[in-house]
């Protein structure tokens, strides 16, 4: 009973959060009980790549389903949603536009399915770093995590 | 019913259709990390551009295992996963790495130069040459091997990205290709695989 009332404030503080949001001193809305990140990574690059990704695992508490409809960082001029997949014997790679995170779900970005595309970083990615990542969904609620930079051999 | 196949492999390489021409006939059923599909007349001797901008030929790397790869420096999962498992197949390989050589051949060689191949493999740690080319050379290599790519319209502000297969070719010190492991082989299948040979 308490999470349904806690998820119908949420709701209601929703418009709140967006105009804090549209003012630029405030910092960014807190929205820890609704959506939770946990182990985010971004992966270590050689330092002229351009190109990045990130990982996590992303839990909606909340009783409706949640859109991640994008992400940005200050570590990159723009963050993408992907798909790696494998089609004929071919790993592909595409943008999607948005992934639905069911009420209750869970959302796992990890290597061979989705992932978060850091491209054009703004510097290269030295290991034991971390980047600021900051999840974008439908309706205006952020999510904040802090990404530790890590080789896919440390994982 | 020894020759299994992946379907989606029965598409459009030559040198498939050449092996499946050939009807496939003694299925290696002992590999259980190779694509199942006979290495006749796949692989062979290829010039290409080394990091270094020299002429460089696998027939140099005789009396060694050429685990070769193809990719690009903007990949950024398969590539970098697939680097990350060399460089445990060193560490379990030991002394033994040293009648090694990875081979990197880009897919990509509009964007990949020499140097963005060198910075590129620099970063990992295991020693691997990078190879470039133009298109038709490369292309020529892709198909000697069975590999295939495709650029594809990912609606990325990256760019063009590159679908590719993501094999890894094991060469045999006299040349010949040997063996086709499977992106998901672990570490230590690739380490024996490569043990056998040396």
């Amino acid at each position: 009973m308490n999470a349904l009332v806690g998820a119908c404030i949420a709701v209601l503080a929703l418009p709140v959060r967006l105009d804090a949001h549209a003012a630029p001193a405030a910092p960014a809305a807190p929205a820890a009980k609704l959506i939770s990140i946990t182990m985010p990574w971004v992966a270590a690059v050689p330092p002229s790549a351009r190109v990045s990704a990130a990982y996590m695992k992303i839990e909606n508490h909340t009783r409706e389903a949640r859109t991640l409809v994008g992400a940005s960082s200050p570590g990159a001029r723009l963050v993408e949603i992907h798909e790696m997949k494998m089609e004929h014997g071919m790993m592909k790679m595409a943008r999607v536009p948005r992934v639905v995170i069911p009420a209750q779900g869970v959302l796992e970005l990890e290597p061979g399915g989705l992932h978060l595309m850091l491209i054009d970083l703004e510097a290269p990615l030295r290991l034991g770093d971390t980047v600021s990542i900051t999840l974008h969904f439908a309706g205006g609620l952020r999510q904040t995590a802090t990404a530790k930079v890590q080789t896919f051999e440390g994982r | 019913m020894r020759c299994s196949m992946r379907p989606g492999l029965l598409l459009l390489t030559a040198g498939l259709a050449l092996l499946l021409a050939s009807g496939c006939a003694r299925g290696d059923a002992a590999s259980g990390e190779s694509s199942g599909l006979r290495q006749h007349g796949l692989g062979g001797d290829f010039a290409l551009t080394d990091q270094d901008g020299k002429r460089f030929t696998l027939a140099r790397l005789r009396g060694k295992v050429v685990l070769l790869y193809f990719g690009y420096t903007l990949c950024p999962e398969a590539c970098p996963m697939m680097m990350a498992k060399l460089v445990r197949v060193y560490q379990i390989l030991g002394a033994r790495a040293k009648d090694v050589e990875v081979v990197f051949v880009t897919i990509d060689p509009r964007r990949d130069t020499p140097s963005t191949l060198k910075g590129y493999l620099a970063f990992f740690r295991v020693p691997a040459i990078g190879l470039t080319g133009t298109r038709e050379q490369i292309d020529e290599v892709v198909h000697r091997y069975g590999a295939k790519y495709q650029i594809s319209d990912s609606k990325s502000a990256a760019g063009p990205l590159v679908d590719h297969s993501t094999d890894l070719y094991v060469v045999d010190p006299g040349g010949a290709l040997h063996d086709t492991l499977a992106h998901e082989s672990p570490p230590d299948r690739i380490a024996a695989a490569v043990a056998k040979l040396l």
